[in-house]
């Protein structure tokens, strides 16, 4: 039985589950003195509201700026989208100074009939040579996917011409960077279409096939041309199909490139009337490039160029005693199959390398170029002497025949590690050109006299690379020694005389890029 | 000829056989994979790292501009922006930019 004071008890706890339970649930209890903090400071805000949305718009605040102030600050805007819109070409560019010592051995006095005589040799220099080099580069995004490049290139001895070099004899292909003159000429300028959603596009105009891979490494920068150095390094007109095969089947920086390059063109071939006119010589190219899987930074490249109708010797080349008194249309074709190979900081060891190999094959027309030579002195009776055709003569019996040429070339670079003084870097180079090589290596870019890449002999190279400012200058020192196996590197014409002439070139220059 | 194929086989070989990664990405891919998402769909404006110069790129991340379109710290992880700002700022319209047919 429960007793009455737990039935009281019971009372008591329904109460408090009932009825003072919810209660206390609904309120809160506040202090008197932070409730009226609370109210006050709604109030203030109120009040501040009450502000805000009565002022007037126009009103300037501290943060605020007056319509006209915007209006003002949106026309200065316009003028600048204005400028921005109508400045159409990007300009960069190049200055290079450069001075230069050449050491030659065992040159070969030339005897009347233009040969060297290895019995009669001598030594020569020319020392302290100083050259300017220009470039500007130009490039305007016409659109999204219309782009032009330019490149106006300036080469010049100081208080000189240029080097006595081939660029003088004829048209684009030699003169790669330079003008005999010391003009500023064109060296590049052309346009990439992009042909919207597809991997397609096509690069027409003077193309940018001069100094390309692995040149940058030397000229501490990065990639500037298509055709690895080896291969050629020429100006040259054409039109470039390219697929992009990073697009296409996501093989990084894969690009199949299909080239058609008019080398030599005489627009009178079929209008005149004489028979002495020459074939134009045109060339097709195809190239394939990529990065090597998995290494960026990395350059695999295989090319074939087949080059038909090569021009007959140039009548500029000839000394003043002899003259060309019969030619062919064209002196043969020939064909240049390459492979290079390129990586960037290996391992992070901070060492580049890069290697090289291009072989050619030369179908020369069995047909030469008939040369006559001034007996007398009167320059009007001139005898003929000899036939000259691509590494062959009348003399030595050989011409038309087949030949087989190669050259391979290789190197590395070594950024040294220290901050302080910008990481300077030091590199070394090889190269080898065979007896019947024959690249589209032809005169040098400014600088050197002779092409090292151009040679048929040996050439080696070291330089060191001071960054002055990481980005925008730098100081090159270095050394070039070259050992001749033949002579004329450059000149295809006639059979290569045996050579054991040597050349030092020591050089310092100083590039400023803008 | 003969040569000519060794070398061509030879050089194949060291291109396509050399597989182990030389050095750290360029950025490049975290590029086109993260910021790509957004900036080659439509949802945002197309972005390349020749929009800007260096300098801008650099203002860009340091004030971290992109927080008045979109906060994507949530996305992107600040090692990630980093190597992304790197790849950027290299590859900005003012850089030493690679040249060669039918390159953007």
């Amino acid at each position: 039985m429960m007793t009455k004071k737990t039935v009281f008890r019971l009372f008591l706890m329904s109460v408090m589950f009932f009825w003072v339970y919810p209660v206390m649930a609904g309120s809160i209890l506040v202090d008197k003195d932070l409730f009226e903090k609370i109210y006050r400071r709604q109030m203030i805000l109120e009040k501040k509201l009450e502000k805000l949305e009565n002022a007037d718009p126009g009103k300037k605040t501290s943060t605020d700026l007056t319509q006209e102030e915007f209006d003002e600050i949106a026309d200065r805007l316009d003028m600048v989208e204005t400028k921005s819109i109508l400045d159409k070409v990007r300009v960069s560019g190049s200055l290079r100074t450069r001075y230069d010592n050449f050491n030659f051995e065992k040159i070969a006095r030339l005897d009347a009939f233009g040969v060297p005589n290895l019995k009669d040799q001598y030594d020569g220099e020319s020392t302290e040579t100083w050259s300017n080099r220009l470039r500007l580069d130009l490039r305007s995004d016409v659109t999204t996917n219309i782009i032009f490049h330019g490149r106006l290139s300036y080469f010049k001895l100081w208080g000189d011409h240029n080097y006595d070099t081939d660029a003088e004899f004829d048209g684009d292909v030699h003169s790669a960077s330079t003008s005999v003159s010391g003009d500023l000429h064109v060296e590049r300028a052309y346009i990439d279409y992009f042909v919207p959603n597809t991997p397609i596009s096509f690069t027409f105009g003077r193309l940018p096939g001069t100094g390309g891979p692995p040149t940058e490494y030397k000229d501490n920068t990065t990639r500037k041309s298509t055709w690895p150095m080896l291969m050629t390094s020429t100006e040259a007109d054409g039109i470039i199909f390219n697929l992009d095969l990073d697009q296409l089947f996501h093989l990084k920086k894969g690009m199949f490139r299909i080239t058609y390059n008019k080398n030599l063109q005489d627009y009178l071939k079929t209008m005149s009337e004489k028979e002495d006119r020459s074939d134009d010589t045109r060339s097709v190219t195809a190239a394939f490039e990529m990065m090597v899987p998995g290494v960026n930074n990395s350059l695999f490249w295989l090319s074939y160029v087949k080059v038909y109708d090569l021009r007959t010797v140039p009548e500029k080349l000839l000394p003043e005693n002899l003259k060309i008194l019969d030619k062919p249309r064209n002196s043969g074709d020939f064909d240049v199959s390459t492979a290079h190979l390129q990586f960037d900081n290996i391992f992070n060891t901070g060492i580049d390398w890069f290697g090289a190999y291009v072989h050619n094959e030369i179908v020369p027309n069995k047909e030469g170029t008939l040369i006559g030579m001034d007996f007398t002195g009167d320059r009007q009776t001139f005898t003929p002497v000899i036939e000259l055709g691509l590494f062959s003569d009348s003399i030595k019996g050989n011409l038309g025949e087949f030949r087989e040429g190669d050259a391979f070339y290789t190197g590395l670079r070594y950024t040294i590690p220290i901050q302080a003084i910008n990481y300077p870097k030091i590199g070394v180079e090889f190269n080898r050109g065979s007896k019947y090589f024959m690249g589209g290596i032809l005169i040098s870019e400014g600088g050197e006299i002779t092409n090292k890449l151009g040679i048929y002999g040996d050439a080696y190279e070291a330089y060191y690379i001071q960054p002055i400012n990481q980005k925008h200058m730098y100081l090159r020192l270095g050394a070039i020694y070259i050992e001749h196996n033949y002579y004329n590197p450059n000149l295809f014409f006639g059979t290569q005389p045996k050579s054991d002439m040597t050349e030092l070139n020591i050089y310092t220059l100083v590039d400023v890029r803008f | 000829m003969k040569k000519l194929y060794r070398f061509i086989i030879i050089f194949v070989l060291l291109g396509l056989c050399i597989q182990p990664r030389l050095h750290a990405e360029d950025g490049k891919d975290l590029f086109v994979t993260k910021c790509g998402k957004c900036h080659t769909r439509g949802d945002a404006p197309d972005v390349a790292p020749v929009k800007y110069a260096s300098s801008q790129w650099k203002r860009f991340f340091s004030r971290d501009k992109h927080k008045r379109k979109k906060d994507i710290s949530g996305e992107i992880s600040p090692e990630e922006i980093t190597t992304i700002e790197k790849y950027l700022t290299n590859h900005a319209a003012d850089s030493d930019l690679p040249i060669a047919a039918g390159l953007r």
